[in-house]
């Protein structure tokens, strides 16, 4: 069960469906994974920007982030795509998409009509309701001043760049970026992961920079990393530059590639983890009144095992071992593992990758963007990795690695994670993959998949797993906007399924919505539904009813609950 | 130095083997693709490229071995001294398919079977590479690394039990040779299945043992300040973080996403 936060939970608030269905007492069929790309159907037809082919400098080979949330409130996700440019104009590239969802999973560019209008060198990408209107807006870490597009299309119908009023634009080569309201008063606060120094016009000498012996680019080790940020959202749609004050300054620098907010040692404080690359991760843990410490060396989650600092493109949250706290995975290098640390209570991380058969498996892949979701609704989350490598160099022979590699699931099964390669043909297709974003895009309760290539087509992948009976929780904030940072739980007996609200993985956002499969449950009392929110205030809902969607509002005596398309 | 040295090649690498052996499968491999197409060279020849492997001059060993096994297709051991100057450079993909062709060509050569266990291990294809360990041990059955090696793949596997038996057995073994590379890691990888099991008294000691034993070894000061950290030596914890930085940057200078070297 989930640790006391300490601070007095809600009210426990009872709510039935009487018209819902009950669990199904009846032996079911096995869950099997399945996958089918829709990538040419879907209406996202899409090739992403950055830099040349072959790449050749370090600024190319990162791609851009992907987002999924619901920009215009009516219900369904819609799909933001952070685009790059060239080394010749990284200020003039063909430009950042954003395509609404009509409802049914089919996409339509509307990118012109709303006024996202970013041409600029796009990376990471952040979503989150700055301004506590009750929509999300968007910001994008760029290579040159980020950019926060504030949402006003129920005003003017279009995005607005705020930027310069909002005092966010950080000129450096910023990666990823998350919202979330770390000082507890309200609002979504910013942290902003930087990269390193880099100058197109006097890109890094690649003399002498060998990997397995062959020559390769340069960096990022060798090259001077750049620090991150952390706004404070002080109101009236600005923030300021806290980072020194609130103490989020490492003891060294890091390489930023990645950020993920969460509570990580159940305290009722959001704590911020930073993904950096070849040098050690940061976890700023949040001593309250605005206030952090870097527990990442201590906590013994900055690097791996045995002191390896790893190169930590991918962020994942999740309870894998099921004891209430959050546990990280991360996606790294080739020749090198992805690593899982596990969150023993809250004050220390230990690397447990190969206790759940994530480690030496994972040496031929180079990961990037990642989920850990439920694909087969059986009631526990596999993975789903991103692969491609770096180094156009790369090949097997040269480096048992090659340069284009299949994604790969990892379907959990009891205690340990098995790769699947069978449930599609993506998994034996070679991509240039990068980020990653997660969600329901069409509204059956199951998740489906957004992957994004190098300087190649946006891939969609749609779940056609066998129907299990599920359960969706997408969750609200106050204002109406989307909420992350946030744990969802459903409980019946002893037994729990736990959901953490993360935001995304690398670069990107997934849907701010918790996945239920009901595959491993038959029958008994009915399930009780707990959302604690950031701000340790939890609340519950008993009597819950399957194959629903429920929109859960932070504050609300009552939500909303609609039946999933098909069911 | 070579962790699997010469020692572990053994005593074949004598005068005889300096020649290539007939002892091809004669169902695998073609005998007319095997025959010799240059004379061979020099007596001595391989005990030199043994020697330059030795020295991790790795580039040079190669340049020599390349067109011998060109020219000598069924020169097994050849074959082997080639898989092994990639080996040694993490290049795993390349040392696999040399390592399988000495031992297609000649099957009792077992030596080539520990490093072609650690090669599969690298690359992820843990069964295989048990299957290579075993059969290894069903010829050498009291081989420290192999055994080692063994307790790494049952940790991987999960199967806790075995993997600390075997390590166990390994530091034992490591410990009558006076093999003190092998046994200090065979203690700081069973340190960590006891870190696994949460007796972190006991794999402190482990850890403490293996640094006295290989105090070169970085690695294990970062595991000892986990321990230290989590049994509530902060100030133990903090100098051996220390440590750790300084052996690190002594041994192995920072570089970008670098493997360790291989065993």
């Amino acid at each position: 069960m989930r640790p006391s936060r300490g601070l007095a939970a809600a009210a426990a608030i009872a709510w039935a469906w009487a018209a819902a269905p009950v669990l199904s007492e009846g032996a079911r069929e096995p869950a099997a994974l399945r996958f089918s790309e829709i990538t040419s159907s879907c209406g996202v037809d899409f090739t992403m920007t950055s830099g040349r082919t072959p790449s050749r400098d370090i600024l190319e080979v990162n791609g851009g982030g992907v987002a999924l949330f619901d920009f215009d409130k009516d219900g369904d996700l819609d799909l933001f795509l952070a685009n790059g440019a060239t080394m010749d104009d990284p200020e003039g590239g063909p430009g950042s998409r954003l395509y609404a969802n009509g409802g049914d999973g089919t996409f339509q560019d509307v990118s012109e009509k709303v006024g996202v209008n970013v041409k600029r060198w796009a990376m990471g990408v952040a979503v989150g309701d700055y301004d506590g209107d009750g929509y999300d807006d968007l910001y994008i870490a760029c290579y040159g001043p980020n950019i926060l597009l504030r949402n006003d299309v129920a005003g003017t119908g279009r995005f607005v760049d705020v930027t310069g009023a909002a005092g966010v634009g950080d000129p450096r080569w910023g990666t990823s970026a998350a919202f979330g309201d770390v000082d507890g008063d309200g609002d979504q606060d910013l942290y902003v992961a930087n990269y390193l120094k880099f100058d197109v016009k006097n890109p890094p000498d690649r003399t002498g920079r060998m990997f397995l012996g062959v020559p390769v680019m340069a960096g990022p080790t060798g090259l001077v990393p750049q620090s991150d940020v952390l706004y404070e959202n002080v109101g009236h749609g600005k923030f300021r530059d806290v980072t020194r004050p609130s103490g989020c300054v490492p003891g060294r620098p890091g390489y930023g590639l990645g950020v993920t907010i969460f509570d990580a040692d159940g305290d009722g404080r959001l704590d911020i983890y930073v993904g950096n690359d070849s040098t050690e991760n940061f976890m700023f843990r949040n001593l309250g009144r605005g206030k952090f410490k870097d527990v990442g060396t201590v906590s013994g989650i900055a690097s791996n095992y045995d002191g390896g600092n790893q190169a930590t493109m991918g962020i994942v949250v999740g309870d894998v071992d099921g004891n209430g706290f959050p546990d990280v995975f991360t996606t790294n290098f080739s020749s090198d593992t992805n690593t899982l640390h596990l969150n023993l209570a809250g004050k220390w991380f230990d690397d447990r990758t190969s206790q759940y058969g994530l480690a030496m498996t994972s040496r031929p892949f180079l990961g990037w963007g990642a989920g850990l979701y439920d694909f087969d609704s059986d009631g526990d989350e596999d993975l789903f990795i991103a692969n491609g490598h770096v180094y156009p160099e790369a090949t097997a022979q040269k480096m048992d690695s090659d340069y284009e590699q299949p994604p790969l699931l990892l379907e959990r099964r009891a205690e340990r994670y098995r790769r699947n390669s069978e449930a599609g043909s993506m998994f034996g297709t070679r991509y240039s993959a990068r980020a990653t974003a997660f969600g329901d895009l069409d509204d059956d309760g199951d998740v489906d998949v957004v992957m994004t290539t190098l300087n190649g087509k946006v891939r969609v992948f749609r779940n056609d797993a066998p129907r299990q009976d599920v359960l969706v929780v997408e969750l609200r904030n106050n204002g109406g906007s989307r909420q992350t940072a946030a744990v969802v739980e459903l409980l019946r007996g002893d037994t729990v399924q736990r959901r953490w609200i993360h935001g995304g993985s690398f670069q990107s956002v997934d849907a701010a919505a918790a996945y239920f499969g009901m595959g491993q449950t038959k029958g008994g009392d009915p399930w009780k539904l707990r959302v604690t929110w950031p701000s340790g205030k939890s609340v519950e809902h008993s009597g819950v009813g399957l194959n629903r969607k429920i929109t859960v509002t932070e504050g609300a005596a009552a939500f909303e609950t609609k039946r999933l398309r098909g069911r | 130095m070579l962790v699997l040295g010469i020692g572990a090649i053994g005593a074949r690498a004598d005068v005889q083997q300096e020649r290539p052996s007939n002892a091809a499968d004669p169902g695998k491999v073609n005998e007319e693709t095997l025959a010799p197409r240059t004379s061979l060279p020099p007596p001595g020849f391989l005990k030199g490229c043994l020697a330059l492997i030795g020295q991790k001059r790795y580039e040079q060993a190669r340049q020599l071995l390349a067109p011998v096994v060109a020219d000598h297709p069924g020169w097994a051991r050849a074959h082997f001294y080639l898989a092994l100057t990639y080996h040694k450079e993490n290049r795993y993909e390349r040392a696999r398919e040399l390592f399988q062709r000495a031992l297609q060509l000649d099957p009792q050569e077992h030596s080539v079977r520990p490093f072609y266990g650690w090669c599969l291990y690298y690359l992820g294809e843990l069964e295989d590479s048990r299957e290579m360990f075993e059969s290894f041990l069903a010829v050498k059955p009291d081989y420290p690394d192999a055994i080692f090696a063994l307790g790494l793949i049952d940790f991987d596997d999960d199967d806790i039990d075995s993997a600390r038996r075997r390590l166990q057995k390994a530091v034992e073994l490591a410990r009558q040779r006076q093999d003190q590379p092998t046994e200090a890691k065979a203690r700081a990888r069973l340190a960590d299945v006891l870190i696994r099991t949460g007796e972190l008294g006991p794999a402190r000691d482990e850890l403490v043992r293996s640094i006295e034993l290989n105090p070169d070894n970085y690695e294990t000061y970062f595991k000892l300040s986990r321990v230290l950290e989590r049994l509530g030596d902060a100030e133990g914890a903090e100098a051996a973080r220390r440590s750790h930085h300084r052996v690190r940057q002594r041994t192995r200078p920072a570089g970008p996403h670098r493997p360790k070297e291989a065993p």
